[in-house]
């Protein structure tokens, strides 16, 4: 490398660095307001903030790949995102399957829910999941994905996918978690029985978990279940004055 | 959480300190915040924290320096490296200096605090 290109690459460090600072201090002063250490915040004032957040901490992944084009997993760092918005794209990604098999394919809707999760890994999760539902619902069916707060007092937030197809019996839910299980009317689909299983693995590896169970019209219901983090967190910071979305 | 574990914040910007020692304050953590390698090696020598966050980037000594110097009077609390750089050989160094954690910002401060947590050993 001559001087020239030395000097440019090393100036071209240093602007990278204080870009990086200056997403650090608005990831840290948004994130201060979100968790309400400067006061009660609104609903939509979480909102906002959660996502000046979510931009910061992205553009700080997109200066990542301007030193590595080709990032590892560090990439899907835990972070607070709206998963509502998350698991309807996810779901957007999955309608050309649906639709080739006959299916259809209801996104969740509504309020935004947060949660503190890895991107990746959840990611993963529901599209196991969702993929699961769509494979073994008869055609025409319809498979429904809704996110929203479990109403146990836990606040966790819940993504939760519910098919039209036959359900799986009460004495196989557990079993369906362990890899390579599969339910023998099942045995003519092509596949290898780990779908259920990784998700569970990914939801344990988040601190989550995965229930499985029947739908109140029938079929099958299958739900992620994140802890709330933020809630969690969140009690331990104020005096619970802060509205909560 | 336990209000009697100390946490030692050494970085050159005053804000990037009052933010984080805002949020560990309010978790019931102790804090002393230092501008620079040398005021945080007198601190330490002074009074062991229980956990030391340091910035890397700052004048006179940089986090790495400041890092190993740390090390070498015996200090052996966990480190989080909590810096803008984020390149492989900054990892490396952070290690090679005996830093327990490297974070580059941006981060959301959660992914901090839960860090320094399971450092401590309460989450």
């Amino acid at each position: 490398m001559t001087a020239p290109d030395r000097d440019s690459s090393e100036s071209a460090a240093g602007v990278v660095h204080d870009i990086r600072s200056a997403l650090g201090l608005i990831t840290s002063l948004a994130a201060n307001v979100r968790d309400g250490l400067d006061g009660p915040i609104s609903a939509g004032q979480f909102a906002r903030c959660s996502r000046i957040v979510e931009i910061a901490v992205d553009a700080g992944a997109l200066l990542e790949r301007l030193n590595n084009p080709n990032p590892i997993a560090e990439e899907g760092a835990p972070r607070m995102f709206d998963v509502a918005a998350f698991a309807r794209d996810i779901v957007g990604r999955l309608d050309l399957d649906a639709e080739r098999r006959g299916i259809t394919l209801v996104a969740p809707i509504g309020d935004s829910e947060f949660a503190f999760a890895e991107p990746l890994e959840l990611g993963r999760a529901i599209a196991n999941v969702v993929g699961n539902a769509l494979k073994f619902t008869p055609s025409p069916g319809r498979v429904v994905v809704q996110v929203g707060r479990v109403a146990d007092g836990s606040e966790a937030i819940e993504i939760a996918v519910l098919d039209s197809g036959p359900g799986i019996p009460a004495e196989a839910c557990a079993r369906m978690l362990r890899a390579g299980e599969r339910l023998a009317r099942d045995a003519h689909h092509p596949g290898t029985g780990l779908g259920l299983a990784i998700a569970g693995e990914i939801m344990a590896r988040l601190g989550g978990s995965i229930q499985i169970g029947e739908a109140a019209g029938g079929g099958a219901r299958v739900a992620l279940l994140i802890p709330s983090e933020r809630d969690r967190s969140f009690d331990e910071i104020d005096s619970g004055e802060r509205s909560t979305p | 959480m336990n209000s009697r574990q100390r946490i030692l914040l050494v970085d050159d910007n005053p804000e990037n300190l009052e933010v984080l020692s805002a949020r560990l304050r309010a978790l019931g953590y102790g804090t002393t915040v230092v501008f620079d390698g040398l005021q945080a090696i007198e601190s330490v020598r002074r009074s062991t924290p229980d956990v030391i966050v340091l910035d890397v980037m700052m004048p006179e000594m940089n986090g790495f320096q400041v890092c190993r110097a740390i090390r070498e009077i015996g200090v052996t609390v966990p480190i989080v490296m909590l810096t803008s750089k984020a390149d492989p050989a900054d990892r490396f160094w952070a290690k090679q200096c005996g830093a327990s954690v490297f974070l580059s910002k941006p981060v959301d401060p959660v992914v901090v605090v839960r860090q320094i947590a399971l450092l401590l050993g309460d989450a």
